[in-house]
């Protein structure tokens, strides 16, 4: 047998060991360029496979479900009810409120990204809300999309009024810590009258139009936060973001376009079962192909979401199957009286509640999830796959 | 050894390929040892030719068909793949593959490659694979492998040779 001489043999060696260490570190740390190139690239080649893997399973173990059965639940707009009727602030006169959707929250990072902007003739500094909760003034405003910089983020100052009993009322003026607290009450005009409960209004500044101070839009609660004794106490205002405000917000406008109601287009294709099962994953996963132009996110078999679509390879891609629970943060309830709960709520209650899309990165708000503790759906042989799109929807 | 044609090895891994599925949903499914790993090393004999081609054409190949029935990048595949590999290689240069359980640990070092990039990549796509049916899974593949590769055929052939 003809050998190498010793150093060719380790050129040899290093070189693929280099390749080999590239391909390792693209695996783990992946370059998102690269990664969808590859995966675009061979996902036309790899297409045929996954198709022949999945006729062997209709064969052996039986093909997906089908069309057939009881009809589709009626809840899927159910959320977006309650969210509409809960929302619209009191009207104001002179004054309309825009609804608009909300496209993801950064809680992190203290705002609010909205999927409209100046094609809805939205702009900078117009007033949030959320039924009579402020929330805060528009930032940058894109063409179809537009920020909400939240009160409580860090450094924001807003003013306020502080309400005690009998009507009397004092300005005063907090500033946000973003994930760092609750916002700090700065400058109130007498301290020594600040008790702990006491309801706070948000007070408009002196270039906002003057009906805006009559919508009475609240903030929170006074509370007492630190050691009294140590010194390092602070009245802080007590809040929550609303989990309906998840959803949509309201915008206050002087003058408004022919619409007033902005609603994110949502890009819609039917997708077709390839294989009912990963081969390294589990069972949890399918596949399914679809001709759709955009890069979907989500899968629903009868008006209900059956997956998570996490990878797409051109034509096809794969979905994770979750059950209406195991969408966790991602998912909002419908609580009794149409009250919307976020996660903690309902992760809390011990009753079966109907489970929501929250919405963000991609995923439209308000899908139909299921019943809390039903189990996942099966994918079905014909599905459709959703995705929310960047532009809003430019029909009438 | 005479190791396998390609003629015979492709229609092999594109049936396991579509078989592989089914056989992960097994009841033991998530126990048994990934399909084109213990294909890879039957197909690449020990010690790797001088040159490294034919091996990642394997890697290459196996790789490509692993990642279309399953959602991790094929990246993960080729990697796993190519790792097991590299590890079988050094570590049958100074192990003796007389002794079985040197064998065995061989083979079984030469699987945890993959399991750790499945697993990395597995949570990157927000799931999570069990530690002990990788563990059960890179032991089955040693097992599996120790079994398979016994150098008393190769011994008998040398000697039948010489005599």
């Amino acid at each position: 047998m003809f050998l190498l001489p010793g150093a060719e043999r380790y050129r040899r060696v290093l070189l693929t060991g280099a390749v080999l260490a590239l391909i390792c570190l693209q695996a783990i740390w992946p370059w998102p360029w690269l990664e969808k190139a590859v995966q675009h690239g061979l996902g036309a080649l790899q297409q045929p496979v996954a198709h022949l893997a999945g006729w062997v399973q209709q064969l052996v173990v039986g093909g997906p479900a089908s069309e057939l059965g009881p009809p589709p639940p009626k809840e899927e707009s159910a959320l977006i009810e309650a969210e509409r009727k809960q929302g619209r602030p009191q009207p104001l006169p002179g004054m309309a409120w825009l609804e608009v959707p909300v496209r993801s929250v950064e809680l992190e990072r203290g705002r609010m990204v909205l999927a409209a902007g100046e094609d809805f003739h939205l702009a900078s500094g117009q007033v949030v809300a959320f039924a009579q909760e402020y929330l805060g003034r528009l930032g940058k405003v894109e063409a179809h999309q537009s920020e909400v910089d939240l009160w409580s983020s860090s450094d924001m100052r807003t003013g306020l009024s502080v309400r005690g009993d009998h009507g009397f009322a004092m300005s005063a003026v907090c500033f946000g810590r973003g994930r760092g607290g609750r916002a700090v009450l700065n400058w109130v005009e007498d301290k020594t009258l600040l008790r702990v409960g006491m309801a706070l209004q948000w007070r408009p500044r002196p270039l906002d139009p003057p009906t805006l101070a009559a919508a009475g839009l609240h903030m929170g609660f006074l509370e007492r936060e630190g050691n009294e004794q140590r010194g390092d106490a602070l009245w802080v205002v007590a809040h929550e973001l609303p989990a309906a405000s998840m959803g949509r917000v309201y915008v206050a406008a002087g003058a408004v376009g022919p619409k007033l109601v902005a609603e994110p287009r949502q890009e819609e294709a039917s997708a077709q079962w390839v294989l009912g099962m990963d081969a390294v994953l589990g069972g949890a996963w399918f596949a399914l192909s679809a001709s759709s132009s955009f890069v979907p996110t989500v899968a629903t078999f009868r008006g209900q979401v059956c997956g998570e679509v996490l990878v797409w390879r051109g034509a096809w891609g794969w979905a994770h199957s979750l059950s209406p629970a195991d969408w966790a943060e991602n998912a909002v309830a419908l609580g009794p009286g149409g009250r919307v709960l976020p996660a903690s709520d309902w992760q809390s209650q011990e009753t079966d509640l109907p489970l929501f899309s929250r919405g963000g990165s991609s995923v439209p708000r308000g899908l139909w999830l299921g019943w809390r503790f039903q189990s996942a759906v099966a994918p079905g042989a014909e599905m459709k796959v959703l995705c929310l799109s960047l532009e809003p929807d430019s029909t009438p | 050894m005479n190791r396998p044609r390609l003629r015979i090895v492709l229609p092999v891994a594109v049936l396991a390929t579509a078989l592989a599925p089914l056989l992960r949903q097994t009841p033991a499914g998530a126990w048994l040892p990934d399909l084109w790993l213990v294909l890879l090393l039957v197909v690449v004999p020990v010690p790797a030719p001088d040159s490294w081609k034919r091996p990642m054409g394997f890697v290459l190949g196996l790789g490509f068909l692993r990642s279309s029935v399953t959602a991790l990048s094929p990246f993960v595949s080729w990697g796993g793949l190519g790792l097991a590999l590299f590890v079988r290689e050094t570590l049958s240069r100074r192990l003796s593959e007389y002794n079985p359980l040197l064998r065995w640990l061989t083979y079984f070092a030469a699987a945890i490659p993959q399991a750790v990039l499945d697993r990395i990549a597995a949570q990157a796509l927000g799931v999570s694979l069990a530690t002990g049916d990788a563990w059960v899974r890179c032991l089955l593949t040693g097992l599996f492998m120790a079994i398979l590769q016994r150098p008393r055929g190769r011994l008998r052939r040398m000697r039948s040779k010489q005599g």
